[in-house]
């Protein structure tokens, strides 16, 4: 028996389906898994306590902590963002060395997520695990989980950001498991992944890959660019987290041919990517533009104005999903920010919600 | 879930936030360590990274020392003695043949990264803002002034300290026109930068032009 679920996204009959019997069975062993969940989850909250107790012995590890809070005209009030949670993490990066020098890196970047909404309130994301090997200098060879490279994502840091780059819209997720090999030559980085095209979790593989590939080069110390290309059937799930585990909803085969720019002037960044392909048969179209500003006076003080333009079906131009946003945010000190942002959602023009966000967010050892 | 959960959440949050309080500043890493290695210093084939603190080589007592070379106090905000500063030792086969190593140092609108590249005898063979906030940050940036600071070492800071007339450093001029402050600071940056790679990799072969009495 077939699930016949329509694409949100296309608005037609999804590509891939997933079954019926699977979702019923999920339904009724829902609670007993919620329970078992918040139990696993539980113990993993314990256990990193102990590691971030311990961080405090060890150079290696980064605590990160991250409150937040906001009002939606939708929801009313809500304490998440489109990838930010209420949260405690950590990060574990360390470079081993021999006598011809760096080798291998290891990065560890895990949270534990508090959602009063959710049903099992308690989950844990991973973000960095990977291994990179080091063959030769300025080339590496990376296993595990990471960014695509694709676009910005990689080359900018939205770990803890409520702004975000256009990544979650256009390639679906921000990170994934698979290889990658990036190398210098001369003024260009040049990066190929192979992923699993899963995302966070373990979900049920159904015939999921994403390949990214991208050439930078840094035209001078204020200008950088590059050119990303993507294939993939990458998966939509019902969750962004390794535990409790997601599950696939459907699948969309991608493609995309992408630009990228980031450019530095007096106190102003300006950051832009566009990536146009198909998402199935459907051709789309995504645009993204972020300006920050640092006034020289107001040590400290950031201010942020981002947009996103998403055309889901660019056969019919005009049809334009927007996403607003702007920020500010003042370093307390230099492992502490407290930020707030302001994000309006419109379909064609139609504003479709409008929220506010406060955050302290601490990030050290 | 229960209060008791939640309740036990906050509390990790307020425990982690009180820890946080005791453990703090990051420190200061080459944005792009192999692109920098390979434009620096083109024969190398690696490079060995480590961290080292104020705290990790002698505490206090290491800190007044610096300080008094320095002819300055510590900044509480950028110069915390637990900050790890990353030192890349620059590798041909197993041979050793300069280091790269930036420091945070406070400037007039916010901290800049200065990052030095120095040979064996701590000599500069290269110096560059990895992080500069001003209105002029492309007059510090320049070349022309960049370049100003190589071949010199912690040798001439101390010779400057004792007769700023003749020596090399006392004829690099201020780009800027309006923020000397930067520009001070930067000279001071660089002089702290010199002194730990002095105490921490090079036994402290500068000391013999140290004058105590000249610093202020």
């Amino acid at each position: 028996m077939r699930y016949d679920r329509e694409n949100r996204i296309t608005g037609k009959p999804a590509v891939k389906y997933f079954s019926l019997d699977r979702a019923l069975r999920y339904e009724s062993v829902s609670s007993r898994e919620s329970r078992w969940h918040q139990a696993v989850v539980f113990k993993a909250l314990l256990m990193v306590l102990s590691l971030l107790s311990l961080s405090s012995l060890n150079a290696d590890f980064y605590r990160e902590i991250n409150l937040l809070g906001g009002y939606s005209s939708r929801e009313h009030f809500i304490d998440n963002s489109s990838t930010l949670k209420n949260s405690l993490g950590f990060e574990y990066f360390r470079k081993l060395t021999q006598q011809q020098g760096d080798y291998l890196t290891i990065d560890i970047q895990m949270r534990l997520l508090y959602d009063q909404e959710d049903k099992d309130h308690y989950s844990m994301q991973i973000h960095n695990l990977w291994a990179e090997y080091k063959p030769g200098l300025g080339r590496k060879l990376r296993i595990g989980h990471f960014q695509p490279v694709f676009g910005l994502e990689n080359q900018t840091d939205s770990h803890g950001t409520i702004l975000q780059t256009s990544a979650m819209m256009n390639i679906g997720l921000k990170h994934d498991w698979g290889i990658a090999y990036s190398r210098i030559a001369g003024r260009y980085d040049i990066a190929i992944a192979a992923q699993s095209g899963l995302g966070m979790g373990f979900p049920e593989w159904d015939n999921n890959f994403l390949f990214t590939g991208r050439i930078g080069r840094d035209y001078s110390d204020d200008l950088t660019a590059g050119i990303s290309l993507m294939a993939g059937e990458v998966a939509v799930t019902d969750r962004m987290q390794l535990i409790p585990a997601p599950h696939v909803l459907r699948s969309i085969k991608k493609s995309r041919l992408g630009i990228d720019i980031q450019y530095s002037w007096s106190a102003f960044h300006y950051a832009g990517e566009a990536a146009y392909g198909k998402n199935d048969a459907e051709q789309v179209l995504f645009i993204f533009n972020q300006i920050d500003y640092k006034p020289f006076g107001l040590e400290g003080w950031e201010f942020n104005l981002q947009n996103h333009y998403s055309m889901l079906n660019a056969a019919d131009w005009g049809k334009f999903n927007t996403l607003l946003g702007a920020g500010v945010s003042y370093a307390v000190s230099e492992t502490v920010k407290l930020k707030s942002a302001a994000l309006i959602t419109l379909d064609q023009g139609e504003i479709l919600d409008k929220q506010i966000f406060l955050q302290l967010y601490y990030f050290g050892r | 879930m229960s209060k008791s959960n939640i309740k036990y959440f906050i509390s990790l949050v307020l425990l982690n936030i009180s820890l946080s309080v005791l453990w703090g500043a990051v420190g200061c890493s080459l944005n792009d360590p192999d692109r920098d290695v390979i434009r620096i210093f083109p024969a190398s084939t690696n490079y060995k990274t480590e961290y080292i603190s104020i705290n990790s080589q002698g505490g206090e007592e290491m800190q007044r020392e610096i300080e008094a070379r320095l002819g300055d106090v510590f900044d509480e905000k950028f110069e915390k003695t637990d900050v790890e500063y990353s030192y890349y030792t620059i590798l041909k086969g197993s041979e050793i043949i300069g280091r790269i190593h930036g420091l945070n140092q406070r400037g007039r609108f916010g901290g800049m990264q200065l990052i030095l590249a120095t040979d064996l005898e701590g000599r500069i063979v290269d110096f560059y803002y990895q992080k500069i906030s001003s209105p002029e940050a492309d007059k510090f940036k320049a070349i022309e002034f960049t370049n100003q600071f190589l071949g010199i070492s912690l040798q001439d800071f101390y010779e400057n300290a004792q007769d700023s007339t003749k020596t090399r450093l006392a004829q690099i001029k201020d780009p800027s026109q309006e923020n000397r402050q930067d520009f001070e600071y930067t000279l001071r940056g660089i002089k702290k930068n010199l002194i730990q790679l002095d105490f921490f990799f090079l036994n402290r072969i500068h000391d013999k032009y140290f004058n105590p009495e000249k610093e202020n």
